[in-house]
């Protein structure tokens, strides 16, 4: 396995989200290779950096505003932008190492907004990465409640659960349901 | 004094006296919260309590545990009462609410703490379901729960009845001064007791609630500290707090996939379920702007629900956003599946889609 096969899994890797022979091979690269174990550190050292932040509480609606929010910053990129000069300074693939990157300015611009009311206007577009949170959370939000609604349930501790485990998680309201077959 | 009794509370007590019999031997102390042994001690280690002995779940039903499972079921539906309950899920949060149930017609829930949620209002009418947020100042709606537990609870009574949940008698406790009988539910194949539940025998009120994960460890528990049975209800019990707005229409769930014409895409469905799942209903929802397709599966125990939308994106994706949630992309649609089933399971389900 090469470097450019290698990288794009790195950031699972972390995750621990690669199946056990995927991480195998990433773990049996990293040995070998010190540029990709590395970039591996880099990533960790980020991801703990990220992680020791205190946490941010969060209004209910926060996901969905801030990717409505993404979406009117969202602006065409350059092709050749910083984020592919960055990009290539690592050597990964543009495509690989977008959701990283996204991953990164959507933590960065959650912090940002979460203790600054009014955030900077200029935000990158990790639109997928933000969208796609939002679409988990209402799914979510939607799963605890029909939980909730099953004769066997607990509504209490659901409510619990999705209250301050997951603040910003709102349940879809009437508007949201079109209609239920 | 006996003869004065209503006829169901002297068969409730019957029940309860026949239930006891040979439960001596296995009661706990009679406390507020139960303290008999159990084999997965986590972090609501305060408040749980019997655990079965090993396999006691998997052979066949206790028939008067069964019975008395339905009375509760039963009085879910029916049984009015008023109290203090406590909840505690993994990871120690804990919350105080007073409840106002009036059977599976109407409820209220008025949280006193923690101090984040002190002040949030739970009122569900029958016909819609408000979340009041003081500190938002905002009150969420979204479709009754507890009418949904009107027609569910038939349902749940048919597995009890089929053998596709095991119920047994635990043992005896004392909730909130109530006598009650500890029975145990799982799934044929399950964990030992994935939900217990404290049973008043004398008219059915569940006091005490207790619900494990998958692997067996505890999730949740909710008890009464005081319970009123019967209370004084008034038209304004359960009057929507205020600032709600007047919701439209909710028409009931009902067990029917959506066809491309209502959703605009072909809903794709799962050929694997894990043993005992069966599909209940489903909705469609919109997320910003495009439909949602939300399906539910469950074994009486669980729910695993499965939404597709409309999605731009290529090639195939498969990752895990949080616990119990995988998103995946198939046939220009995104899958978000939802569940307390653990990964591997969640992978069946999704690669089966068809």
């Amino acid at each position: 396995m090469n470097c450019d096969t290698i990288r794009p899994w790195i950031i699972e890797y972390g995750d621990g989200d690669l199946d056990a022979d995927r991480r195998a091979r990433v773990e049996a690269h990293l040995n070998g290779c010190a540029d990709c174990a590395q970039l591996a550190r880099q990533m960790a050292a980020t991801r703990g950096l990220l992680r020791a932040l205190p946490p941010q509480r969060t209004s209910a609606q926060f996901e969905a505003r801030l990717a409505e929010r993404l979406a009117r910053t969202q602006r065409p990129v350059p092709r050749e932008g910083w984020l592919e000069r960055l990009a290539a300074s690592w050597r990964v693939p543009p495509r690989a190492l977008r959701p990283a990157l996204a991953l990164g300015a959507a933590a960065v611009a959650a912090v940002g907004i979460a203790l600054h009311p009014s955030p900077p206007t200029v935000l990158p577009p990790p639109v997928p990465i933000a969208t796609e949170s939002a679409l988990v959370s209402q799914c979510v939000a939607q799963h605890q409640s029909d939980v909730a609604a099953q004769p066997l349930s607990d509504p209490a501790a659901q409510n619990l659960t999705a209250r301050l485990t997951d603040p910003a998680t709102a349940a879809p309201t009437n508007a949201d349901v079109e209609d239920s077959l | 004094m006996r003869a004065r009794l209503p006829i169901l509370s002297r068969t409730g007590l019957a029940l309860a006296a026949l239930l006891c019999i040979g439960g001596a031997a296995q009661a706990g102390p009679r406390t507020g919260r139960p303290r008999l042994p159990r084999p997965h001690l986590g972090r609501l280690r305060p408040f749980v309590s019997p655990s079965p002995p090993a396999g006691a779940l998997q052979a066949q039903s206790d028939p008067t545990a069964r019975a008395l499972l339905r009375r509760m079921l039963v009085a879910g539906n029916n049984l009015a009462l008023a109290g203090t309950q406590v909840t505690t899920v993994a990871g120690g949060a804990t919350s105080e609410q007073y409840v106002l149930r009036d059977g599976a017609r109407a409820l209220r829930m008025d949280y006193t703490r923690p101090p984040q949620m002190r002040g949030e209002v739970i009122v569900d009418d029958g016909r819609t379901y408000y979340h009041y947020l003081p500190g938002q100042n905002r009150v969420e709606t979204q479709p009754s729960q507890v009418r949904s537990l009107r027609v569910r609870v038939p349902q749940v009574i048919t597995q009890i009845r089929s053998g596709e949940l095991l119920v047994q008698r635990l043992g005896q406790d004392t909730v909130a001064g109530h006598a009650c009988v500890v029975v145990g539910v799982t799934t044929r194949g399950g964990n030992p007791a994935e939900r217990k539940f404290w049973i008043d025998p004398t008219n059915g009120a569940q006091l005490k609630i207790e619900q494990d994960d998958a692997a067996g460890q505890p999730l949740s528990v909710s008890y009464y500290t005081s319970v009123t049975y019967n209370p004084p209800l008034n038209a304004h019990s359960f009057a929507p707090p205020q600032g709600a707005l007047a919701p439209g229409p909710n028409s009931s769930p009902q067990p029917t996939v959506p066809t491309p014409a209502q959703v605009g895409f072909t809903v794709l469905q799962p050929a694997f379920l894990p043993p005992g799942f069966h599909f209940q209903s489903a909705a469609v929802t919109k997320y910003q702007g495009k439909k949602v397709a939300a399906l539910r599966y469950v074994n009486g125990l669980n729910v695993l629900s499965l939404f597709e939308t409309p999605d731009n994106g290529r090639g195939p994706i498969k990752r895990y956003p949080r616990a119990g949630v995988l998103v995946a992309r198939q046939g220009g649609l995104k899958i978000v599946l939802v569940s307390s089933l653990g990964r591997n399971k969640l992978e069946k389900v999704v690669n089966s889609l068809r």
